[in-house]
């Protein structure tokens, strides 16, 4: 599926003091297969943004048009499209609240209206794919620690075969382990089902690490949209907006700065390691202190 | 849905109203609402409304937020009305089988209606210019006394603005639930009746479930803030009585004496009020 949207803008509570433009004019078109990275300072209107996807704000402006049809036309099946667009919220622990995990998992399938078996069958798969295995089934979810509650949340919506999912946070406030845990599962899902992933994430080395796409949101405007190696390149102006670029940008700048002979676009940790091996190997290089300098200052 | 429940219902401002102590607002509304029963006659009536009419100027509140609180009322006025128009007995002016109308019906009817319009107005007034906090600030400075008579006075205020402070909390809460379970297909809108409390299950399991998470996280918070109840606590901006309040308390005082005289010797017979 593909989502196109055009010129959208959202005001919230229009016409009363409470006013607040939330997004202004915004374009853009995700296409099937990609994995986007959504970046934005808190309050900028990333998950106002989100909400547009699955149809749960509906805009003040301009259209959301997926595979051509406006969601906001009459007629069309805001419900249909929820279960094709899985959206997961912010600290979707919260969401949980049946006696078990797998009737939890059960309950998106379940509103789709498929038979018993394949509910079961859905939610399954959906458990195995986010690391639960049977153990868990008859589990209370309110037991879990806070990481498998986070799992078996993301296990719910993964259950409704969804052709796009949408991410806010996914790992905020989960340790290291966890987090790249999810994360590799989002790569999987990505790779292996070419399900959509857009992923709002404030940790910029998430983004660059995981991300094919970075669409970056300052005050309600779209402001880059490109590639990771092409926006975490611009550190000062990132700067600018109250963002940051990932470490290894800052690391890259820096050693060119002392004069390495660098390209800098490489924005994941493997690939950085992989161009300061090319620069050292090559010979009459300045290595002296570089990198302890420029480990200092960050 | 659930933005239409406006509770705590402060419109900010800084008129004179907004200033003013909360404890000479408490005082003042119980002293108004306390004169429309005492003292009940068209007389003090048409006093009693030309002097909400000056507070409700002084407020500089918009008079739409103002009759809101009406509208939530309408219902139990129309009912009381209807009651004392059919069940005083008396002059009987119309019949119709069972049903009778007096003329003290008729005026006790009316008399009702003001009242009940009058009580929501003052009060409206009074929580439209005061803050929550200072309200249960003000309750529990203004009532202190009743500690005496060994009655938890701070505990009471402590749990009525921890209340009036999760409200806002809570609803937040109840609409992200809502909007993650709807993401998850689930309906809130369609359906009959039991239908519809099914669905609501999704919403109020989690909405507990938090509520008490965040009972627990506040409990912890407050104890680790040395907060031991309400004994030798003192308080960041203790409430002062300035000169305003004085003139205000002499104010009430005065509307009191003259409500009364009005009420003993003032009479005015309306035309349509037989």
């Amino acid at each position: 599926m593909e989502i196109k949207i055009e010129h959208l803008s959202y005001t919230y509570n229009p016409g009363t003091p409470f006013e607040k433009k939330a997004l202004d004019d915004i374009s853009l078109t995700i296409g099937k297969g990609e994995f986007i990275g959504l970046v934005g300072h808190t309050g900028s209107g990333k998950s106002t943004l989100v909400q547009h996807l699955n149809g749960l704000l509906m805009p003040t402006q301009g259209s959301v048009l997926v595979d051509g049809e406006d969601i906001a036309g009459e007629g069309y099946s805001l419900r249909q499209l929820r279960f094709r667009v899985g959206v997961v919220f912010q600290y979707p622990e919260y969401q949980l609240f049946e006696s078990d995990v797998l009737k939890d998992v059960s309950f998106g399938p379940k509103n789709q209206g498929l038979s018993d078996e394949e509910v079961l069958a859905r939610a399954r798969e959906a458990m195995r794919s986010v690391g639960l295995d049977e153990s868990y089934e008859t589990r209370s979810p309110f037991e879990l620690s806070g990481g498998q509650k986070r799992r078996a949340a993301i296990a719910g919506i993964l259950a409704m075969n969804p052709q796009m999912l949408v991410l806010d946070e996914p790992t905020a406030g989960m340790d290291p382990k966890g987090r790249e845990e999810v994360l590799d599962l989002l790569r999987q899902i990505n790779r292996e089902r070419n399900i959509t992933i857009v992923l709002v994430s404030h940790s910029m080395e998430d983004v660059a690490n995981y991300a094919d796409r970075v669409i970056v949101i300052v005050d309600g405007k779209i402001r880059w949209d490109d590639s990771p190696s092409v926006v975490f390149t611009r550190i000062e102006e990132l700067e600018q907006t109250g963002l940051r670029a990932p470490q290894v940008s800052y690391l890259l700048k820096d050693l060119q700065d002392k004069g390495w002979d660098l390209d800098r676009s490489a924005v994941s940790i493997d690939a950085a390691a992989q161009e300061i091996l090319k620069a050292l190997s090559v010979p009459g290089q300045q290595t002296g202190g570089a990198v302890e300098e420029s480990g200092k200052d960050r | 849905m659930l933005k239409e429940i406006t509770l705590g219902q402060y419109y900010p401002g800084n008129s004179i109203l907004h200033r003013l102590d909360p404890r000479v607002k408490l005082v003042g509304t119980l002293v108004f609402i306390i004169s429309l029963f005492a003292f009940g006659s068209t007389s003090a009536y048409i006093a009693a409304g030309l002097v909400l009419a000056v507070v409700i100027t002084l407020s500089a509140v918009p008079l739409k937020f103002i009759l809101r609180g009406l509208k939530m009322i309408f219902f139990l006025m129309l009912i009381t009305a209807l009651c004392n128009l059919f069940l005083t007995p008396g002059d009987v002016i119309f019949k119709v089988w069972k049903l009778q109308i007096t003329a003290q019906g008729v005026r006790m009817a009316i008399h009702m209606a003001v009242r009940l319009t009058y009580l929501i107005l003052g009060s409206s007034i009074m929580t439209l210019t005061t803050t929550p906090n200072q309200l249960t600030d003000g309750m529990e400075t203004g009532l202190g006394w009743m500690r005496v008579l060994h009655v938890p006075v701070h505990e009471i205020a402590m749990m009525m603005s921890i209340a009036l402070r999760f409200i806002p909390i809570l609803m937040d809460e109840a609409n992200r639930i809502m909007n993650a379970q709807t993401a998850r297909g689930a309906d809130f809108t369609s359906g009959g009746l039991i239908r519809r409390a099914r669905a609501l299950i999704p919403l109020l399991v989690p909405l507990f479930v938090s509520a008490f998470r965040r009972a627990n996280d506040l409990a912890l918070a407050m104890e680790s803030r040395g907060y031991h109840g309400g004994e030798g606590r003192t308080r960041m901006n203790p409430l002062v009585y300035q000169r305003r309040d004085h003139i205000a308390y002499g104010i009430i005082a005065l509307y009191l004496v003259m409500i009364f005289l009005i009420w003993k010797y003032v009479e005015i017979s309306l035309p349509f009020l037989p």
